[in-house]
């Protein structure tokens, strides 16, 4: 027998209202919860200091809380299109709904008071929530039809969830019961990378694949950059994380060069699809999600140079920023794309036909828009450019050993602990100078642990400066 | 299944030849060559269409005309059919081509047509009287962005008369469509040839007696149905429901009732099958 040129119809019926309705109204409140924290983070950005508490917290309301909760909500909706296949049990779905938003508010606010024990109570709540939705996921691809590049992308991205979801509690339980000492550095590099190249990127490649073409209406256009994202952006990760306690420049580098090649052949395929569109007037979703690629082209930028010129916390703090806040704009686009669209499926689509109704783009504000599009877009280049003009300070030119900040060096089988103190103790820059000092120590060879112990007992004065060092 | 005698023996010049495969391959809608191609053939034409696939709507769409067909597979993307008027009462009027000995064998179809009746017929002696033409429209869907294909086709439904077909090409499976076909009681099948092409047959369902084979024991499954099927008067059908593709059964009618059956999937698993099967006309 041939194979049929008809298409399994069963198992592809769109979701109720309620499954991503929900997700989508929690993913707006956790959206303007996070541009709130930004403000209450921001003096922490400015001074590059990734560590602080403050930043993981703000950071979560949008990683997890605005964007996988969105991709959550949007992929029960589009399952049924990107797979032919509906979400395999609604049930787990909503239960996972309600382990993942309590769960990320009490990580939050665990972070935010500075209380350990609920940030591990929110983190295995979360963690709870993730794992059944990834095996919802799981059985969802697994009854899927067939296997074309958006199933990869979508199997992939759930592997990664998986893994950014155990690093990331290790990493939430580090803050209660401390054990990983410096190698918390690598871990959340880790977790960082897993998170929005391995799981977010995968499914933004994967979806995008399905989705542009059809709000541009460009089809034909030539998909195979597409699956070489997928490839480079999947290898890239799972070697990063193989080789995340392998220390030396290649080991990340070379995941670097992969991730990067991917990011590109993301980036291509996306200008192929906005070349090849058939519908020259864009809307304002597709205007935005054009600037969240070019936010993501330049967060490209500046983790090529932090693989490769070096590290330096306000970088990597500037890197990361362009990176979530970039796949957060693309995010927020394909909102003016998928609730209009469900509002008008439920509330109209019955109708049509039988009486007049009015057209997608007539169900929101255009001009509104577009300013919440150039609000958002400004706001976001701000926020990483503050964060950037900490990289070359004049000051820097002196080290810290010269400046006689550092009062002791110890060695013990691997581990290393430095004392050092600040010039003074209301010093802004104490959490970014704490993992800078972590950060350059572990870089060295046969560094396990780093023990960055900061004291202020003697207290530093002007006399400690080594001799000449100022004449430098 | 054998070659029809009145196919072997045909007049070549009765034969109208029509090919789509480019058009097919190239994403083009041929259904309206295809019904222009139909309206433009001699009452005792047939209709020799080379396609990439095996067109199964479109024998429902014919055979509500009247037409029967036999399918030839000439590779797997080359399929060759051949519509003719089973009655061979036409063929006998018009080229008096060797076709004979079935005038007798046609049954009584209900009321004829009124385009027969306006060309004044002679009907007893001209057998089955072809009823209405199906009237097919296109709507090409793969220019508009969503949610704009669904409201374009149900617009197009509501103003559709019973028995015409709407064709909806699209460049994927309109998920979000088929929910709400099934709610306004229109029935459909999705014809996914190749990648980005899918075309919905559309029509107002009828009502068909369904037959649920799902909870009968194995050994009565296939009785059951012959029983059924042997019921049914000339060009009425059912419908029925499986939990598997019911190939072995479609052979066993092959065997055991040739030519006599019409078969077309309306769904294709994977939890539920639906075929129409019908008796020949």
């Amino acid at each position: 027998m041939t194979s049929s040129p008809f298409t399994a119809l069963g198992g592809a019926e769109p979701p109720p209202l309620s499954l991503p309705g929900s997700h989508f109204a929690a993913a707006l409140g956790f959206f303007v919860l996070g541009t709130l924290g930004l403000a209450l983070a921001a003096p922490d950005l400015a001074a590059g200091s990734f560590l602080a508490p403050r930043v993981t917290g703000v950071t979560h309301l949008f990683t997890l809380g605005w964007i996988t909760t969105s991709i959550m909500g949007a992929l029960y909706q589009l399952l049924p299109v990107a797979l032919d296949r509906a979400v395999r049990w609604p049930r787990v779905a909503r239960a996972t709904f309600w382990l993942h938003v309590p769960g990320l508010l009490a990580f939050v606010a665990g972070l935010l008071a500075q209380r350990p024990g609920l940030t591990v109570v929110g983190a295995s709540l979360l963690a709870t929530g993730l794992l059944a939705f990834i095996a919802n996921l799981a059985a969802t691809l697994k009854s899927a039809p067939r296997r074309d590049m958006t199933w990869w992308a979508l199997a992939l991205a759930a592997y990664f969830l998986f893994l950014t979801v155990t690093v990331g509690w290790a990493l939430a339980a580090n803050l209660r019961w401390p054990y990983m000492g410096a190698f918390r550095i690598a871990a959340l590099a880790t977790h960082i990378h897993v998170a929005l190249v391995g799981w977010v990127l995968l499914v933004m490649v994967g979806v995008a694949q399905k989705l542009l073409p059809m709000f541009l209406l460009s089809h034909g256009a030539d998909e195979r950059p597409g699956r070489w994202a997928v490839g480079l952006l999947a290898s890239g990760t799972l070697l990063l994380f193989a080789l995340h306690h392998t220390r030396g420049a290649w080991a990340r580098q070379v995941p670097a060069v992969l991730i990067l090649a991917g990011a590109a052949a993301f980036l291509a395929q996306a200008r192929s699809f906005y070349a090849t569109r058939r519908r020259p007037v864009m809307d304002p979703g597709m205007r935005l999600a054009a600037t969240a690629l070019g936010l993501l082209g330049a967060a490209a930028g500046l983790g090529a140079f932090l693989a490769f010129a070096g590290f330096s916390p306000s970088l990597a703090t500037g890197y990361v920023t362009a990176l979530v806040l970039g796949i957060s704009l693309f995010v927020a686009a394909h909102y003016y794309k998928i609730v209009p669209f469900l509002v008008w499926y439920h509330r109209f689509g019955p109708l049509a036909g039988r009486q007049a109704v009015p057209k997608v783009a007539e169900l929101y504000s255009a001009a509104w828009a577009r300013v919440a599009g150039a609000l958002l877009a400004a706001g976001t280049v701000t926020v990483i450019r503050t964060a950037l003009r900490q990289v070359i300070d004049p000051e820097v030119g002196v080290d810290i050993v010269s400046l006689g900040l550092v009062y002791g060096v110890e060695v013990d089988a691997g581990t290393v602990t430095v004392t050092f103190t600040l010039t003074t103790p209301g010093c802004s820059l104490r959490t970014v100078m704490t993992s800078g000092v972590s950060a350059t120590v572990y870089a060295l060879p046969g560094v396990e642990h780093v023990n960055a112990n900061l004291v202020w007992e003697p207290r530093w004065h002007p006399g400690m400066i080594e001799k000449g060092a100022l004449e430098r | 299944m054998t070659k029809p005698l009145e196919l072997e023996t045909l007049d070549p010049s009765r034969i109208l030849d029509l090919d789509v495969r480019e058009d097919l391959r190239s994403g083009r809608e041929p259904f309206q060559r295809i019904m222009h191609a139909r309206h433009a053939l001699a009452d005792d034409g047939v209709l020799r269409l080379r396609a990439i696939f095996e067109p199964r709507p479109l024998y429902g769409v014919l055979g509500r005309e009247g037409f029967s067909h036999w399918t030839e597979r000439l590779a797997d993307d080359d399929w060759r059919i051949w519509f003719y008027r089973a009655d061979g009462a036409e063929a006998e009027a018009g080229a008096g081509a060797s076709v004979t000995g079935q005038v007798e064998a046609v049954a009584p179809v209900p009321t004829p047509g009124p385009r027969a009746r306006s060309a004044g017929r002679a009907l007893p002696t001209c057998g089955t009287p072809r009823p209405e033409p199906a009237d097919i429209t296109v709507l090409d869907a793969r220019e508009l962005e969503p949610p704009e294909p669904m409201q374009r086709t149900l617009e197009a439904l509501e103003a559709m008369p019973r028995g015409h077909t709407l064709v909806h090409l699209n460049s994927r499976v309109p998920r979000f469509l088929l929910p709400e076909l099934e709610r306004r009681g229109f029935q459909y099948t999705v014809h996914e040839e190749q990648p980005e092409v899918v075309r919905l047959f559309i029509r107002h369902a009828e009502a068909l007696p369904v037959l649920d084979v799902r909870a009968l024991p194995p050994r009565e499954k296939h009785p059951t149905i012959f029983a059924t099927f042997d019921t049914l008067e000339p060009g009425a059908s059912f419908l029925l429901l499986n939990d598997h593709d019911p190939v072995p059964l479609r052979y066993q009618f092959m065997a055991e009732r040739p030519n006599a059956f019409t078969w077309e999937y309306v769904e294709q698993g994977p939890e539920i099958w639906r075929v129409e099967i019908g008796r020949a006309g």
